[in-house]
């Protein structure tokens, strides 16, 4: 079973775990703001649509490729 | 019927005293023989007297009878040669290497005189 | 607000569900699922979302900002993985008809039922905390829409029966029991319920985006301008940083990895993820739609907070219910009654779906098994079986929530809501490594998985709601400060000393240590029964048995037909029984009624449709009271075994027993190949030994026949004729004599008592005799004797016997003219060495060993016909190793041959020979 897919969601499950950890996490506790949203928040949230729009993608794309 | 004075018997066995045998009997017949000791003169008879019949002992030092067989067989002048083996093995894979290698029949040693004389007739008249 | 208005909305939402229920049952019905689409299959898992989210991170944000988070990021980090994951253990469910993770996990483990009892209390014993948060979240909500303030009074300190939130279990039990116990679905799904939960999805998010659109762009200008106050506010702008809100990278580990384990193995989430999925592919959307729904539900958790912290300066409202009292606060009433009722299906979903997945497992894996471990069912007294299973179901439900009730009352007030969740949180964790070890690691054992989540299960209560009793004054407050019987390091909240971290995480680390340790180290040395072998291999390699070859049966079972169908009929109802046993037989183009017994397969067929109604273990248990199992035969036992090759021991013994086989086989075939030799041998003798028979005969019979038939043959002629006779006769002879004689020097027939003698006395001897026959064929010879006397051990006779055939041979195969012969003897060393060399045509290397062999001379054909038996060298080479010699040939081509026998010599024995 281990295709293609397989190993490209496993690779967004480790960056994943990477991302929404410590010590990255830490980086952006700084109480800083960028157009008045603070650092961390705008980590986090970012980051979280950056996993939704790549799990979408290869979830998505292989069922094109799988009707074929 | 073809002239038995006029046909002629090569006989081949490196057995001396079967030879004497042989040659007593077809004579008698009224062929006309000749001896080889050996595969070597054996083939030396063939181009020298031409015989019509090779009565052949498969058994025989340095060349054995169906070497001597396949020799004449590869030779298109002894087309109209006929070859009959002589064996003191007569096992049934011989037989078929005998039949194989161009001999019209076989006859097993220790053999009826009558036997021999009566096969050889046949091939005679028949080819 | 009048409390009647908000009960009467309330009763009104829930029958509104009722109708969406009904109607998705309907259209399910009809073949056009309205269930049967990934987006409310993802709507379906946002169960996950509770009144923990919709109230409690707000609470939660309050006092640590951003830690609230991790309990949705670690959802988010394993969604990707779902496709692995989540679609491995969909596939084995439905193979399986698994009904619950207990099930799950007890079907894994050879249907064990005492595992599926374990799995059942832990998943009870930790969700009790959870459900009760739901009704505190109710009830207060319930309090503030009514009373516009927090109230006063303590839910503990008022008598049950004014207690509002008693009401709403009691209210919340008769809604669970009319959504999930209708009627008995042998595969545990509901599509009314799904259909109900993913409304309920919907709109609690609706409203929570609602109140957050209303709080962060009515009541502020923004995020920037929400933000902006907080991180200008002394005190608030830590709640931006994680580490000065209290959060360390250890915590936040802990957390993500619970909520990890919690989105998947929560009964709730298994549940809707797993027993209630209609197709396995909807999976690859609410992979990615389930963690969008989490962002947007989070966003405004955290302006929410901010916004109470700024309103509410002096404390006036619970953080946990800010979401409610921001609109309140306001007088936006009816804002506040839609949001109040976002919280409330959020709760409600949570509850129902809980405490339906709940009541499966303690109906299917715990009362069950227990009621059927004490009768058998082949009597007619469980007629009617499914009405008491719904009866089960429905007294589990409302046990179970008076049980939260209880909780509820004594401790759950007073602690947060999120502190209490993760309570449960971490008891469900317990089951990560069994199921994670179940589809992955086929030598897991079922010893294993039950000591690895008792240890996790025990410590987890021993340092989670243990020290939440305290209050209640259950527990003495010294045992939390001092530790039982004041040993320090067995402290609830520092055990082994672990100290400095949430209680949650060291809770955590604790547990799941020991969880893991035990179960891997348990199962490495513990051995599996057949029935955990084949279910494990199942399990692992899903998907081997999804492509065709079916599972292979590891018990050989029977039953009667008419057993299978009473026990259908009671668990299932008599026109599903009927039903089910119809498409049997047509899809197996049986007739059942013609047969009497039941094979292995139908027993099977069976026993996975019950499972469907009643858990693995209690159709294991069930089916077992009606058939004869036999005992796995040994080939059987093989299959097994070849499948699983992980099961060390068994496959050394089985490579021992094959290098054995094949060290057998060896042997045969040397056998076998020496036996083929010697049968060629003896075919080559004979036929040589007919060949040399025949040859005199030929010439003796010819001759005789002529001088019989011919009249008047010469005189002459007749002598020569018979002298030919006498001599082929002789040679005759000759032959019978050495074959006989070679007979008895192999047989050791005849006497061999070895004496010294001098064996150049022996050579002398034997040639002479030979002398006139070489003079007589005119050859040259010679005999050069070196040293003398040559004493050897041996016999005499024999010896002069190899002397003269060496000399013999020599004559016949010399030169026909100026043959010669010499023939040498001396002593080397402490061996007699006897040569004898002729000048003929020599023996080719190849040939010098095979013409000692029997016969094999007389075929090489190189060297020319012997005149005899061809016997002579084989006796000769007899001879000499019956006398410890050797012999052997030395030869050129054309150079002669040069035969040299060696002879070992006697001790100088003082001249004996004289």
């Amino acid at each position: 079973m281990a295709n293609d897919k397989t190993f490209k969601l496993l690779g967004i499950f480790f960056l994943a775990i990477l991302a929404f950890n410590f010590p990255i996490l830490n980086l952006f506790g700084k109480e800083k703001a960028i157009l008045g949203i603070p650092v961390l928040f705008a980590y986090i949230f970012l980051s979280w649509a950056v996993v939704i729009f790549f799990t979408a993608r290869i979830v998505e794309s292989k069922k094109k490729s799988k009707t074929q | 019927m073809t002239d038995k004075t006029n046909t002629k018997v090569l006989l081949v066995d490196d057995e001396p005293n079967i030879l004497i045998a042989l040659e007593f009997l077809v004579k008698k017949e009224g062929y006309q023989a000749f001896k080889a000791e050996n595969g070597e003169q054996a083939l030396k008879a063939m181009a020298s007297h031409q015989p019509h019949i090779v009565l052949l002992d498969v058994m025989m030092p340095e060349m054995d009878g169906f070497e001597v067989a396949r020799t004449i067989r590869s030779n298109p002048e002894y087309d109209n040669t006929r070859i009959i083996f002589l064996t003191a093995k007569g096992t049934q894979e011989d037989r078929f290497k005998g039949y194989a290698t161009g001999g019209e029949v076989y006859i097993t040693k220790p053999f009826d005189n009558d036997e021999l004389i009566n096969t050889i007739n046949e091939v005679v008249e028949f080819g | 607000m009048g409390a009647g208005i908000i009960i009467f909305i309330s009763i009104a939402y829930v029958a509104f569900l009722f109708l969406i229920a009904y109607l998705a049952e309907k259209r399910g019905k009809q073949g056009r699922s309205l269930v049967n689409n990934s987006v409310i299959y993802a709507l379906s898992l946002a169960v996950y979302c509770t009144a923990w989210t919709y109230y409690g991170s707000v609470g939660r944000a309050v006092t640590s900002g951003m830690g609230f988070l991790p309990i949705y990021i670690g959802p988010v980090i394993i969604a990707p993985l779902w496709w692995i994951l989540l679609k491995k253990i969909i596939f084995i469910s439905k193979s399986q008809r698994i009904t619950s993770i207990a099930d799950f996990i007890s079907s894994r483990y050879g249907k064990s039922t005492w595992l599926g009892i374990i799995a059942t209390l832990i998943a009870v014993f930790g969700i009790i905390p959870y459900i009760s948060i739901q009704l505190k979240a109710i009830s207060t909500s319930f309090d503030l829409l009514v009373t516009d303030h927090t109230p006063l009074y303590r839910h503990s300190e008022i008598p049950f029966y004014l207690d509002s939130a008693l009401y709403i279990a009691i209210a919340l039990a008769v809604f669970t029991i009319l959504f999930g116990t209708r009627n008995l679905d042998p595969n545990e799904r509901h599509e009314g319920l799904v259909a109900a939960i993913a409304f309920e999805s919907v709109l609690k998010l609706i409203a929570f985006l609602t109140v957050g659109l209303f709080v962060t762009y009515w009541l502020y200008d923004g995020f920037a301008d929400l933000f902006g106050k907080g991180m200008s506010t002394p005190g608030l702008s830590r709640l931006f940083s994680l580490e000065e809100a209290g959060i360390n990278g250890w915590e936040w580990f802990w957390l993500s990895f619970l909520s990890m384990s919690a989105v998947m193995l929560l009964p709730r989430q298994f549940h809707v993820s797993v027993v209630e999925n209609t197709n396995p592919n909807h999976v690859g959307k609410a992979s990615w739609l389930f963690p969008l729904y989490l962002l947007l539900i989070n966003i405004f958790v955290l302006p929410i907070a901010i916004a109470g912290i700024d309103q509410f300066p002096g404390g006036a409202y619970e953080p946990d219910s800010f979401v409610l009292s921001l609109p309140l606060s306001q007088g936006k009433d009816i804002l506040a009654l839609f949001v109040g009722l976002g919280g409330f299906s959020a709760a409600t979903s949570m509850v129902i779906v809980a405490v339906i997945a709940l009541s499966i497992m303690i109906g299917n894996n715990l009362v069950l098994p227990l009621v059927l471990r004490t009768q058998t069912f082949k009597g007619a007294q469980y007629s009617n079986m499914s009405n008491r299973l719904l009866g089960i179901r429905r007294i589990s439900i409302v046990v179970v929530l008076l049980l939260a009730y209880g909780y509820f009352k004594a401790v759950g007030e007073q602690y947060s809501l999120v502190s209490v969740g993760l309570i449960s949180f971490t008891a469900i964790a317990q089951f990560a490594p069994v199921v994670l070890g179940g589809i992955f690691w086929k030598r897991a054992t079922k010893a294993g998985a039950l000591c690895g989540m008792l240890a996790g299960f025990g410590v987890w209560a021993y340092t989670l709601p243990l020290p939440t009793m305290v209050e209640t004054g259950v527990i003495p407050i010294h045992f939390m400060e001092n530790g039982p019987f004041g040993i320090g390091w067995l402290k609830p909240y520092a055990l082994f000393g672990l100290d400095g971290t949430s209680h949650i995480s060291q809770a955590a680390f604790w547990s799941l240590l020991f969880n893991c340790g035990i179960y891997f180290f348990v199962s490495l040395y513990t051995s599996q029964s057949p029935l955990e072998i084949s279910q494990a291999d199942l399990f692992v390699d899903i998907y081997k048995y999804r492509k065709g070859s079916t599972d292979y049966d590891v018990m050989r079972r029977q039953a009667k037909v008419q057993d299978i169908r009473i026990l259908l009929n009671r668990f299932l109802g008599e026109p599903r029984g009927n039903l089910l046993l119809n498409a049997y037989e047509n899809n197996q183009r049986i007739d059942l009624s013609r047969q009497q017994v039941a094979g292995p397969d139908l027993i099977n067929y069976a026993e996975t449709h019950l499972a469907g109604a009643i858990g693995a273990a209690s159709a294991k248990i069930i089916i077992g009271s009606i058939t004869k199992e036999e005992p796995i035969s040994l080939e059987e036992m093989f299959k097994v075994l070849e499948q699983t090759k992980e099961i060390i021991q068994y496959s050394k013994a089985l490579e021992k027993k094959s290098a054995e086989l094949e060290r057998t086989t060896m042997q045969l075939k040397e056998a076998n190949e020496q036996l083929k030799e010697l049968d060629r041998l003896k075919a080559n003798f004979i036929t040589t030994v007919t060949h040399e028979l025949r040859t005199p005969i030929t010439s003796i019979k010819a001759l005789s026949r002529i001088m019989q038939e011919t009249s008047g043959l010469p005189e002459e002629q007749k002598q020569e004729f018979l002298a030919i006779v006498v001599s082929e006769s002789e040679r005759l002879t000759r032959l019978i004599n050495q074959v006989l004689d070679l007979e008895k020097i192999q047989s050791n027939q005849e006497d061999w008592t070895l004496q010294p003698i001098d064996f150049a006395e022996v050579t002398s001897l034997a040639y002479s005799g030979l002398k006139q026959l070489m003079n007589d064929r005119q050859i040259s010879h010679s005999l050069s004797i070196r040293a003398q006397p040559l004493i050897v051990l041996g016999h005499n006779d024999r010896l002069t016997q190899v002397v003269v055939n060496l000399i013999s041979n020599a004559i016949k195969f010399c030169k026909v003219e100026e043959g010669v012969i010499n023939i040498r003897l001396q002593k080397t060393g402490d061996t007699a060495v006897l040569e004898v060399e002729d000048n003929g045509k020599g023996i080719p290397v190849k040939d010098q060993k095979i013409i000692f062999e029997k016969f094999t001379q007389l075929n090489d054909e190189a060297r020319g016909k012997p005149k005899g038996s061809g016997l002579g060298l084989f006796i000769t080479h007899s001879i000499i190793q019956k006398h410890s010699g050797n012999i052997h040939v030395e030869s050129g081509p054309e150079n002669g041959a040069t035969f040299i026998v060696e002879l070992p010599l006697l001790e100088e024995a003082g001249g004996l020979a004289e």
